[in-house]
């Protein structure tokens, strides 16, 4: 029955198929299929954590770099590889996501899948957050996190106060001023330093106390130190400049050496124990130890001065003696002083040997071969032979000298020790120095700190002493000169402009923030929500040192300055590679823009520090 | 006595191909399809063969946005007359749940290498559900000449992910890691 109903039925379809074959295919002979066809999307590899570094700025267009660094996916986020990453920033309080690169897959990423894209358009003191999606066509995926980039310069910065380290001597010449002293210290100030003075910081390569700084007589424009442990320390040019580049000398001695003349080829150092070293060496490696006859073995010699090779002063103190030495070389043939030995001088006028230690002496020609040398109890001894005939000046003071500047046969004057209840000592003398002249008391220094060093051009005059101490005298009166530890403007930390700060060479790095930091302030933006309970910061300074190799670390403070946390330390820094260290810690979560304090500290290779960029990272 | 033999016929063939239900390869080919001529061989009273008998012609992963994959599936008439073929699409089926439908946004082309005519053109989801003649006619009208005994057409399928014109405000992004699924069944119309 149930047959017979579908024939019928078959018999009805039957007829319209074979009335409209074309329309409707109601019956089917035979068959065949494909079954199971299917069609899977792919999901696209998500980029991994994102990390945000920030390179050293630009020079020339006072921008900087961030790159910019993710695993090319994180697993289990896709299969596909992307086809490429849109890198993307956003300022702070905007709202858009502005795309800062677009690199294909293959360029950002290496065999490593580690992906990498540079920001090279990050303006200074602007907050950035970055973001990196993968792309193909029209999907993307991620971002997997958002990058705080902020404040890559830091929005206020200033100075913690250096250590006041003594200075010993300074030099005069026409490009500048150099002063040394203590801890390898080595400050320049450049042109006139007139007013208050423009001192920087230049690069030592030495820890060791420096007593006593000079140019090459002969007007190169080299300069020479000399200090303890046998230091020696040279500069071919440019070397009032905060970038000269000072090189040690070996001098074939590690006894403390007080003086340092070089004149023309011949380069000599005094010291302790009656040490004399000179060189006529073109490369300065070759030095042969001087003879000196006048004093005692344990006469320590403070000063020389030299006309040439073959006429050189040296004073120094009465040893076991009785009297302070003031001794002189003079050849005439072959040989230098130093081989040639140095004999006490002869006095003229009725003068005789000094009693007290002499501390310094210099030589100026003109009207004669004029020398001064000065010394304890306010001696001062002058000729205008240089090494013969010196007479005993009276100056009415009884104070200590301890350095003397030989402007002309007209113009000389002494510094030092502080006058009982007084200023330090200034003497000075105006006209005929080295024969009738007067020396006596000058202006008042308006110091009380002890002039080592004294340096002089026409009526001007430079004072340098302890507790960094350095007075200009501009022929009328005495004024304190600024050392290189004034307070910072942001806008030095923008660029490598040269601005840098000095390090004392013995420091120890602290988990605190001791003296000579650089304490650097930056802005973390306030969180984005309040489910941010605990921003990660990461602090990357970009900075290098001049000067010998040395240790550096950065600590953080978030509580301004009360406590700091431990310290991020770096190894060695070559002086002139340029390295950025990071610090890592966590910031109070904060719903508005906080301030914490950067500490950069160095010690190891004396020099000074470049702060060049300060990048703080939040990771929210 | 004619018409009873046609009939006969008929009903044998009407009882297996007449509603053609999607063939799970997984399923004995025993019972009632028996009578269905599929055999890819071309063995005495087989109607079509099928180069991917019981197979799928497209098995594509990972397809993503400006990307195309193709499958190939030659159809021979392996009657002893000439034929007219029909496919139709069956069982089409897109997930996950909640997610948008990739058969509405992929495109899909059958292109007929023996007559060098894209024969279907569209999103995936439109090819015809009924019997539809691959001649590159409009779906179901007349004009398609039936296959000679012997013929044979090599067909290319192919899927393709539109991708978006860029600065396009359609987010194809959400078709990431979706699927459908589909069984084309090859017929003969008397």
């Amino acid at each position: 029955m149930k047959l017979t109903s579908r024939a019928s039925i078959l018999v009805a379809a039957f007829t319209a198929a074979i009335l409209v074959p074309a329309i409707a295919y109601g019956a089917f002979t035979a068959g065949t299929s494909n079954p199971g066809n299917t069609v899977t999307t792919g999901v696209l590899k998500a980029p991994g954590a994102l990390t945000a570094t920030a390179h050293l700025p630009d020079n020339a267009t006072n921008t900087g770099n961030v790159t910019l660094t993710w695993n090319d996916g994180v697993t289990g986020s896709g299969t596909l590889d992307p086809a490429g990453y849109v890198a993307e920033r956003q300022t702070a309080g905007s709202s858009s996501w502005q795309s800062v690169a677009t690199p294909t897959y293959g360029s950002a990423c290496n065999a490593g899948h580690v992906c990498t894209v540079t920001d090279t358009s990050a303006a200074f003191n602007t907050t950035y957050s970055y973001r990196v999606r993968s792309t193909t066509g029209g999907w993307t995926a991620g971002p997997a996190n958002v990058r705080l980039a902020a404040s890559i310069a830091p929005t206020a910065a200033e100075d913690r106060e250096l250590p006041i380290d003594a200075l010993a001597s300074v030099a005069y010449s026409a490009s500048g001023l150099i002063a040394v002293g203590q801890n390898g210290r080595i400050l320049v100030c450049a042109g006139t330093c007139t007013g208050t003075g423009a001192w920087q910081m230049a690069a030592s390569p030495t820890s060791n106390d420096l007593n006593r700084v000079v140019f090459d007589g002969s007007g190169s424009g080299r300069a020479w130190a000399a200090g303890a442990g046998g230091t020696v320390l040279t500069c071919a040019s440019g070397c009032t400049s905060a970038s000269a580049t000072w090189t040690g000398v070996n001098a074939g001695t590690s006894a403390e050496l007080y003086g340092i003349a070089a004149n023309t080829g011949y380069v000599a150092v005094v010291g302790a124990s009656r040490t004399m070293r000179y060189t006529t060496d073109a490369n300065y490696t070759t030095w042969s130890s001087g003879t000196i006859s006048a004093g005692t073995a344990t006469t320590t010699l403070y000063g020389i001065t030299a006309k040439s090779a073959k006429n050189v002063v040296v004073v120094g103190s009465r040893g076991t003696g009785t009297t302070g030495v003031i001794a002189a070389c003079s050849v005439s043939g072959n040989g230098v002083c130093g081989s040639t030995a140095f004999a006490a001088v002869t006095y003229a006028g009725g003068s005789s040997a000094p009693t007290a230690d002499m501390r310094d002496v210099s030589y100026v020609s003109g009207g004669g071969d004029n020398a001064y040398a000065v010394g304890a109890g306010g001696n001062v001894y002058v000729s205008t032979s240089l090494t013969s005939g010196y007479t005993k000046k009276t100056t009415g003071s009884t104070s200590d000298l301890y350095a003397v500047a030989a402007v002309s046969q007209n113009a000389a004057a002494a510094v030092g020790a502080p006058a009982s209840g007084g200023s330090s000592v200034f003497l000075r003398c105006t006209a005929n120095c080295a024969s009738t002249g007067t020396w006596a008391g000058g202006a008042d220094t308006g110091t009380t700190s002890s002039l080592s060093g004294l340096a002089g051009s026409a009526g001007s005059y430079w004072a340098a002493g302890s507790g960094g101490t350095i007075r200009y005298f501009n022929g009328a009166a005495w004024t304190g000169q600024s050392p290189a530890t004034t307070a910072v403007n942001p806008s030095v930390l923008q660029a490598t402009d040269g601005n840098q700060y000095a390090l004392a060479t013995a420091s120890a790095l602290t988990s605190s923030c001791t003296a000579p930091a650089l304490v650097a302030t930056a802005t973390v933006p306030a969180r984005s929500s309040s489910a941010v309970t605990s921003p990660a910061v990461k602090v990357t300074v970009g900075y290098n040192f001049a000067g010998g190799t040395n240790a550096s670390q950065v600590a953080l403070s978030t509580d301004n300055g009360s406590t700091w946390s431990a310290a991020a330390l770096t190894g060695n820094v070559t002086a002139s590679t340029a390295k950025t260290v990071d610090f890592t810690g966590t910031v109070p979560a904060s719903d508005s823009a906080q301030q914490i304090l950067l500490c950069v500290q160095g010690t190891g290779g004396g020099g000074h520090l470049n702060i060049d960029m300060v990048h703080v990272d939040v990771e929210e | 006595m004619r018409l009873a033999a046609v009939l006969a016929v008929a009903l044998a063939a009407w009882v297996g191909t007449a509603q053609p239900a999607p063939r799970d390869p997984g399923r004995d080919q025993a019972g009632g399809l028996q009578l269905v001529p599929t055999a890819t061989s071309t063995g005495s009273g087989q109607l079509l063969s099928n180069s991917l008998d019981g197979k799928p012609i497209l098995t594509v992963v990972g397809l993503q946005p400006g990307q195309s994959r193709a499958g190939q599936v030659t159809v021979k008439n392996a009657g002893t007359t000439s034929l007219t073929v029909t496919v139709r699409q069956s069982g089409l089926t897109s997930g996950p749940t909640g997610r948008p439908n990739l058969a509405a946004w992929v495109q899909l082309t059958v292109y007929d290498a023996t007559t060098n005519k894209t024969v279907f053109a569209g999103a995936y989801q439109n090819f015809p559900t009924s019997p539809f003649v691959l001649c590159g006619a409009p779906s179901g009208k007349a004009g398609c000449p039936g296959w000679a005994k012997g013929e044979t057409h090599a067909f290319t399928f192919t899927v393709t992910f539109p991708d978006i014109p860029k600065g396009s405000v359609v987010n194809v992004n959400t078709y990431q890691s979706t699927w459908l699924r589909s069984e084309f069944a090859w017929a003969t119309a008397l």
